[in-house]
């Protein structure tokens, strides 16, 4: 049986329970850690603990599932543990989630930031606000802090090689790295101070940022654009839809966080560019991070 | 059917576990907030009323605690607090506090600095105003 299914498998490393329990538990605590790394920055910012209930109740339930669903196809890209089908990377997402919330919970607890008195929804609300970076980095530490070696890790990136999934990894990787300033109110007011010509200014260079980032270092796993490609195709296929991506992740995070209830076009618009700068060098860079 | 039961077999106990954590916690955050959207009216206004707390005395005067409760969905911030000390209809000394924030259906403490003792005159604390996060 055990021969049957090793051979099956051709990986008997993770048919022995109390080996794999010890691979897991090791993948667990690199997710603790990827948690605390990508979520403090956000743990430490003030507006992040008002907007647990600032937020409008609807847009954080929707928040948390859009979070989960990015969470289980990351997990296809490489999360904190090899997979093999989509139940286990809901498993990994769900283990991703319990790391993400624990982190945040322990941490809100002991910085003082929530107290016997605050109402559950203000607690709840502000636990869902700060899981999703701390989630995120759960998800991601096996390749930031991982050995990252071996065939798997291989098949994965092969998996994430598609065009498809390279648009994800940027959605991926634009969401994170928005989510990381949204929550701040400078955002809005560096749309207030820039003019129409600064922001003309600031596409221009999230643009070409985009593009010599995408050329350089964006493409998964590649060094080097793919064969074929020249600096206008790339341009085409990928800085294109990737400031897109990253235009539509600016405007989906300040809709969330009601950064932009109530205003004027041209001030969303203002807004929009101002977050899809730090939003498209994360879509450019995602293939590094994620 | 079978593939769900590979899975069972070389999916580590750990993983279970750490994954039906998450599930719980999941599902408990979206049961917390799905219930606030549902019944939590947002657009209604806050509430707030000021419970006068213990009297302390300072270097300068005196300091008396107080509650901000807010007992309304509506959230409340930037709450401006204002205590009155009355000796019959005469009032002795006004001192007012800004709360920054008393969310919905939730609580915020402070304290309000006097020069004369609370303790003998009658107290009046009200809020002034808000605003909405």
């Amino acid at each position: 049986m055990t021969q049957a299914r090793t051979a099956e498998h051709g990986r008997a490393d993770r048919d022995a329970p109390a080996n794999s329990n010890e691979v897991y538990a090791k993948g667990l605590a690199r997710a603790f850690a990827g948690a605390i790394i990508f979520g403090l920055p956000l743990l430490m910012t003030m507006e992040m603990w008002t907007l647990g209930f600032a937020i409008h109740p609807f847009r954080l339930l929707a928040f948390i599932l859009s979070n989960f669903a990015v969470l289980v196809v990351l997990s296809r890209f490489g999360g904190f543990e090899p997979t093999e089908t989509l139940a286990e990377d809901v498993l990994d997402a769900l283990g991703a989630y319990a790391v993400g919330i624990t982190v945040s919970a322990l941490a809100l607890t002991v910085l003082g930031l929530i107290s016997k008195d605050s109402p559950l929804h203000e607690i709840a609300g502000m636990i869902a606000v700060q899981s999703v970076p701390a989630s995120f980095g759960a998800m991601l530490a096996r390749k930031q802090l991982g050995d990252g070696e071996g065939e798997k890790r291989e098949e994965e990136e092969a998996r994430s090689a598609g065009y498809a999934g390279q648009l994800f990894l940027m959605m991926a990787g634009a969401l994170f790295l928005a989510f990381n300033v949204a929550p701040t109110e400078e955002v809005v007011l560096i749309g207030l101070k820039m003019t129409a010509w600064h922001t003309l200014a600031l596409i221009l260079i999230s643009l070409i940022a985009l593009h010599a980032l995408v050329y350089t270092v964006g493409l998964a796993g590649r060094e080097e654009a793919p064969e074929g490609y020249g600096t206008g195709r790339v341009f085409w296929a990928f800085t294109c839809p990737g400031y897109g991506i990253a235009m539509l992740v600016s405007l989906y995070v300040l809709w969330t966080f009601g950064r932009i209830d109530g205003a004027a076009l041209d001030v969303v618009a203002a807004n929009m560019v101002v977050l899809g700068f730090p939003a498209s060098v994360g879509a450019a860079i995602a293939r590094l991070v994620v | 059917m079978a593939g769900s039961r590979k899975i069972a077999a070389k999916t580590p106990v750990l993983e279970w576990i750490a994954g039906g954590i998450g599930l719980v916690f999941l599902i408990a955050l979206l049961v917390i907030v799905g219930r606030d959207a549902l019944t939590r009216p947002s657009s209604a206004p806050a509430v707030v009323s000021i419970e006068p707390g213990r009297i302390t005395r300072t270097a300068t005067g005196y300091v008396m605690l107080f509650k901000a409760v807010n007992v309304a969905g509506g959230d409340a911030a930037e709450v401006q607090i204002e205590g009155r000390l009355l000796d019959g209809d005469r009032v002795v000394e006004t001192s007012s506090a800004l709360v920054d924030y008393v969310p919905g259906n939730g609580r915020a403490e402070g304290g309000l600095y006097f020069e004369h003792d609370p303790a003998g005159l009658i107290v009046r604390m009200r809020p002034l105003g808000y605003q909405v996060p």
